[in-house]
């Protein structure tokens, strides 16, 4: 059995340690706030923090991450920095179809725990990772610096 | 299905290497791309596995008897940060992947998958770094350019892990480097090139370039190397500036063995190759002489 | 757990526009996380399915042999199609079939499905099928589809369709011509990439299919599925799931998967979950049109245009999709935003054994806008004026005749929008002091809002309606799904405001097919224009009739504006009701070592009549202009044996955060009659514009006139070279 944390929660799974941490996530323990795009670790959509820092559960067998914690969507959204940021998305119009959100949302939270006051560029860099096909990601890095600015001691 | 195996100690490890003929599984993120079967479906690995992330060992980042001795294990993103590392290498890591990845993969991952078009291999192949291979027995060392024999290929031996890479210390006053990507993040290389150049005129000289991604290993240029680094130390005149950058881009194209793939073609990579190696040297020689 | 809501929609004041903006109404729950897409509805039972392809680009299937299957394992094949259904997907046509039994015409295409629980086993179990084939041969290229290499794949001629077009006299104007400049043009394959792959989960029971789908038009799905099993519309019960992205990807492509996977749910009885990976969707759906055009125009002792011969062709796959409707729209923007004397058109669709081309954002309008505007650009340059008022003497007008002989009926605002997009952009000043190695592009553009001709009034009949509920609520009754372009948020804009009532009172629910009326699929830029107008009238007759506290119900059907005329058979008259307009520039650096574009900047303007709500507008022109300059100059697919080389997501370059500058957006308002608030199609014209300014603008850069796409640094490095000789 596989010992983790899922959004500070203790989870045990039976899954084989190659298994991949999204499939583990997503079947087993119904966490659907995790998202397949892509497969090969290029479209971000499966982003999670594995002990706060961005990784792509789709490359990472979840024997790797036995003992560590994990953070989804789904835990971040129970938070007040991840209500920041939906509402700055939401308030910013950063959100179209969806699909590529929530992993922007958490490469937003791995960007904004080291960097608080990040500029454009920061932004840009920290959420290059995560691909985005109907937005053209401009006003998500104005969600994103809204999110800094309207949540002032949050990070 | 194929067992798991994610040892605490380097000795632990190395055993697992040796008696199982597993697998070593650094941050994966070429390994789970490889192997993936995709969404519900073990991965295809047809070995165990063993995971090295445990093994503190590996980690190491120091410097030690002249040389930066960095874990194989490091990730790209502790390499990005880390004082201690030129900062070309530093940038390299940077433009590898984006901020996900690199928190994932390593500089060991990079050197074992032996792409040709390895992000990490051309400052590597300049800086004539080192590996160091260690097994349950013993512990040997090969440069860098011995360890890579082709696509894909090293000279790791069953029971051998890559421990560390040593980089000798140098700090050349010119540095330059250069990824011709995809894209401009989350890119593969099509071109690169590192190039660095150390003396002055009338002092001698050393002048390291090398080029990944036009050919099945990194392409050093000792040819331009040398030409390059008379051309430093004597007082050159703009006539003879002019013919030595045509010998250079010569030299450069001659050396070159690009291929048509999906990203890319020869003939892009063969010029690209050759503008960058004559923008160094332009670059190098109208810098000489200065007090930089 | 209590739900997050998010931010709480404003009640509108009086005097505030509907094009103020608002949070969207889902925006907060896709955030979250918490929004279910297909992939992430979990049913009780439910069996996985992978797809046998076929491993040959042309071939006759001689036989096919299965592995052994496990127990709770399954192949379904043609012989799977129940009595009364048909092996074909009913598209426009139903010559795709489901589970290619004889032949197969493209790389991928599907042979059989393996059904079952565990999805590497069915990897598996899809790898050891052994199917013996007889080669023919293959037709990847029009030039080898014209000559019907290897005998015709379609018909007797290669050819979905062979259309023409005469405005004026186009021989007489070749006659008179003091010279004719002739130029080719042309642009490859596009891949969607919405960030969600395609799916559908089919679950048969008590004698109904019910479909859940990531789809556009569920509709569309409804009719292949009834025909698929033959078991009656009625009988087949369609729910859109989330859908993460389109762009006419999941126009018609998702029948493909939904008619294979209701066999199977029919066959097994049990529900069958079919989702695509990643390298799967880029190798094996629907993709943009590649195109050849050649434009030959007439021209005076002055230079001025007498007239063009352009000749189009499309490269449709193997089989037809829509690509007759493409074919017309591309031809139908043969000449753009320009009014020309005389024009003869002819376009044709061929097939070629590749995966079928079919929607795709700008549905061969962006093909068309890029060989006119480069051309007219080029006449230009040899006239020697500036390509920008070089093309600004032949702009179309309201009353100007169009290249089908109908008439453009509402005010065009491009002179106005040029002036204000030259001084936003600074254009002249820019492209006057342009440094080799850099350089401004402009492009300008039209696209025909809603289905061509009367095909609103003839072939879709789109309907809606609005219950009000006892406690105040009123439900909106539509297809419509939102797949991004906010639709779900715009239609309720446009009901509560009609009615007066805060937006949290109006509800919408995902499109399922036993509870909404067909209001027409959601694609050509007609959900706004055509279906807000419905809902727009409905809300009025609503609240006419409005009685509080009651239950009450309105119907609206489509009615076709009483002007329009439009003859299907000759093509001829009006091809659209009216037509959204654009103007973008382009401003990019070429690396002199390495030929790879930067763009500098980026400045839109658009005429959508209205806009329902500007932040969503705003987002639709980044995405678009985003999409637009990745298809210009990254987006490369290269076929080798029926394959794409770029088959990967790591080999297919979307552009990333850092690829390209933050794009600058204008709306002038031009409202249309038929239009909510005045509301025209948005969703397709942002894109259109994007590849031609872009390409215009390295011409400048490296002094060399381009002519196909994608312009790659490869291709920028040749174009170079060449012309430095």
């Amino acid at each position: 059995m596989i010992q983790f944390r899922l959004n500070g929660r203790e989870v045990s799974s039976p899954a084989h340690p190659l298994a991949r941490l999204i499939d583990v996530l997503r079947e087993e323990l119904g966490d659907v706030s995790v998202k397949e795009g892509c497969g090969e670790g290029e479209c971000g959509a499966c982003s999670v923090l594995v002990d706060g820092k961005l990784m792509n559960s789709c490359l990472l067998p979840v024997g790797r991450i036995e003992g560590a914690a994990i953070t989804t969507m789904a835990g971040l959204r129970e938070t007040d920095r991840g209500r920041a940021l939906i509402d700055a998305f939401a308030r910013e119009g950063a959100v179209q179809c969806g699909f590529c959100i929530p992993g922007m949302v958490i490469a937003a939270e791995a960007l904004l725990a080291d960097k608080p006051s990040p500029d454009e560029q920061e932004i840009r860099t920290g959420i290059s990772g995560n691909l985005c096909r109907c937005t053209g990601y401009d006003l998500i890095v104005k969600a994103v610096s809204s999110a800094a600015r309207e949540g002032r001691g949050l990070w | 299905m194929v067992e798991a195996f994610h040892p605490r100690t380097l000795a632990e490890a190395l055993a697992i290497r040796g008696g199982q003929a597993a697998i070593p599984f650094a941050g994966g993120t070429d390994l789970m791309v490889k192997l993936g079967r995709g969404a519900g479906a073990l991965p295809g690995f047809a070995a165990p596995v063993l995971f090295l992330d445990r093994c503190e060992e590996l980690r190491v980042l120091r410097h030690h008897e002249g040389a930066l001795e960095l874990g194989s294990i490091v990730s790209l993103a502790t390499l990005a940060e880390s004082p201690l590392v030129h900062p070309v290498l530093r940038g390299i890591a940077l433009s590898m992947g984006g901020p996900a990845i690199r928190n994932a993969a390593t500089l060991g991952g990079n050197i074992c998958n032996a792409s040709p078009a390895g992000d990490t291999l051309p400052f590597l192949y300049a800086f004539e770094a080192g590996v160091k291979l260690v097994s349950s027995g013993a512990e040997r060392a090969l440069p860098v350019a011995d360890f890579l024999t082709g696509p894909g290929a090293t000279r790791l031996e069953p029971g051998e892990i890559l421990r560390s890479v040593l980089v000798p210390d140098w700090s050349p006053r010119l540095a330059f480097w250069r990824k011709v990507g995809t894209r401009k993040a989350n890119a593969l290389t099509k071109v690169s090139i590192a190039a660095f150049a150390d003396g002055a005129e009338g002092r001698p000289c050393k002048v390291r370039i090398a080029l990944g991604a036009v050919a099945p290993t990194v392409v050093r240029l000792p040819g331009v190397e040398r030409m390059l680094e008379e051309a430093l130390h004597e007082k050159g005149d703009d006539a003879g500036r002019a013919s030595l950058l045509r010998g250079i881009r010569e030299e450069a194209l001659a050396a070159v063995k690009p291929i048509d793939d999906q990203r890319s073609t020869a003939e892009y990579r063969r010029e690209v190759a050759a503008n960058l190696v004559v923008e160094f040297a332009r670059w190098a020689l109208a810098r000489n002489g200065s007090s930089q | 757990m209590a739900r997050r809501k998010g931010p709480e929609p404003r009640t509108e004041q009086p005097g505030e526009r509907i094009s103020d903006p608002v949070p969207r109404v889902d925006a907060v729950a896709k955030a979250s996380g918490s929004a279910l897409y297909l992939d992430d509805i979990r049913v009780e039972g439910v069996l996985h399915a992978r797809i046998v392809r076929s491993t040959r680009p042309r071939a006759k299937i001689l036989s096919v042999r299965y592995p052994e299957t496990p127990a709770g394992y399954a192949f379904i094949d043609a012989r799977h199609i129940p009595p009364g259904g048909a092996n074909g997907i009913l598209m426009i046509r139903d010559d795709w079939p489901i589970f290619a039994d004889r032949e197969v015409r493209f790389r991928g295409q599907t042979i059989a499905l393996v059904v079952g629980p565990d999805r590497g086993m069915l990897a598996s179990l899809a790898q050891q099928t052994v199917v013996e084939y007889e080669d023919q041969v293959p037709v990847f290229t029009i030039e080898d589809s014209l000559v019907c290499s290897g005998g015709p794949i379609h018909d007797t001629d290669n050819l979905f369709a062979d259309y023409h077009l005469r405005k004026g006299d186009p021989e007489a104007a070749f006659r008179a011509a003091a010279q004719v400049v002739e130029e080719e043009f042309r642009t490859g394959w596009q891949e969607h990439i919405y960030m969600e792959p395609q799916g559908c989960l089919a679950s048969w029971k008590d004698g109904r299919l019910t479909l859940q789908a990531s789809t556009q038009c569920p509709y569309y799905l409804r009719k292949a599925v009834a025909h698929a099993l033959g078991c009656g519309k009625e009988n087949v019960r369609v729910i859109a799931a989330h859908t993460g992205g389109g762009f006419g990807g999941k126009e018609h492509y998702p029948d493909v998967l939904a008619t294979a996977a209701a066999v199977a749910s029919h066959a097994l009885g049990r529900p069958v979950k079919l989702v695509l990976d990643r390298q799967e969707d880029i190798q094996t759906t629907a993709k943009r049109h590649p195109s050849w055009i050649r434009i030959r125009t007439a021209l005076n002792a002055a230079g001025g245009i007498l007239g063009m011969d352009i000749d189009t062709r499309l490269a449709a796959g193997a089989f037809e999709t829509c690509s007759c409707i493409v074919l017309q729209r591309s031809i139908f923007t043969s000449t753009g935003a320009y009014d020309i004397p005389n024009v003869r058109v002819r376009g044709r669709a061929f097939a070629t054994n590749v995966v079928p081309s079919d929607a795709f954002r700008g549905f061969g309008a962006p093909q068309a806008l890029f060989a006119i505007e480069m051309h007219m650009d080029h006449l230009a340059r040899r006239a020697g004026v500036a390509p920008v008022d070089f093309k600004r003497r032949h702009f179309l007008s309201k009353g100007s005749l169009t290249v089908t002989n109908g008439r453009i009926y509402d005010e065009v605002l491009l002179d106005a929008m040029l002036e204000r997009i030259l001084a936003a952009s600074d254009f002249r000043a820019r492209a006057a002091s342009a440094r080799p190695g850099h350089g401004i592009g402009i492009s300008f553009f039209n696209h025909g809002c809603a289905f061509t001709g009367s095909g609103e009034r003839d072939l879709i009949k789109g309907r809606v309606g609005l219950r009000a509920l006892a406690d105040g609520h009123v439900r909106i009754l539509s297809a419509g799904v939102d797949i991004g372009q906010g639709l779900s948020t715009a239609f309720r804009k446009v009901v509560a405001r009609v009615l007066g009532i805060p937006l949290s009172r109006v509800l919408f629910d995902q499109a399922d097919t036993d509870l909404v009326p067909d209001s027409g699929p959601t694609c050509a830029s007609r959900s706004i224009m055509i279906v807000g107008y419905l809902l727009q009238e409905a809300a009025k007759k609503l609240k006419g009739c409005w009685t509080e506290g009651a239950e009450q119900e309105v119907w609206q059907e489509y009615s076709h504006p009483p002007h329009l005329v439009w003859d299907a058979e000759r093509l001829a008259g009006d091809a659209y009701p009216t037509y959204g307009w654009g103007i973008n520039v382009v401003e990019v650096a070429v690396d002199p070592l390495s030929f790879e574009p930067e763009v500098r900047n980026v400045w839109t303007i658009y005429d959508v009549g209205y806009p329902i709500d500007r932040l969503i507008l705003e987002g639709q022109a980044h995405g678009g202009m985003s999409q637009a300059l990745g298809y210009a100059c990254l987006e490369k697919l290269e076929l080798r044996d029926g394959v794409f080389l770029q088959g990967t997501m790591a080999d297919y370059c979307i552009p990333t955060s850092l690829d390209f500058p933050p794009i600058r957006t204008e709306l002038i308002e031009n409202p249309y009659p038929f239009g909510p608030f005045g509301a025209k199609g948005a969703g397709e014209i942002v894109f259109d514009g994007g590849a031609p300014a872009f390409a215009a603008a390295i011409q400048q850069a490296i002094g060399a006139e381009t002519s196909a796409l994608p312009l790659t640094p490869e291709r920028i490095r040749a174009l170079a070279r060449e012309a430095a000789g």
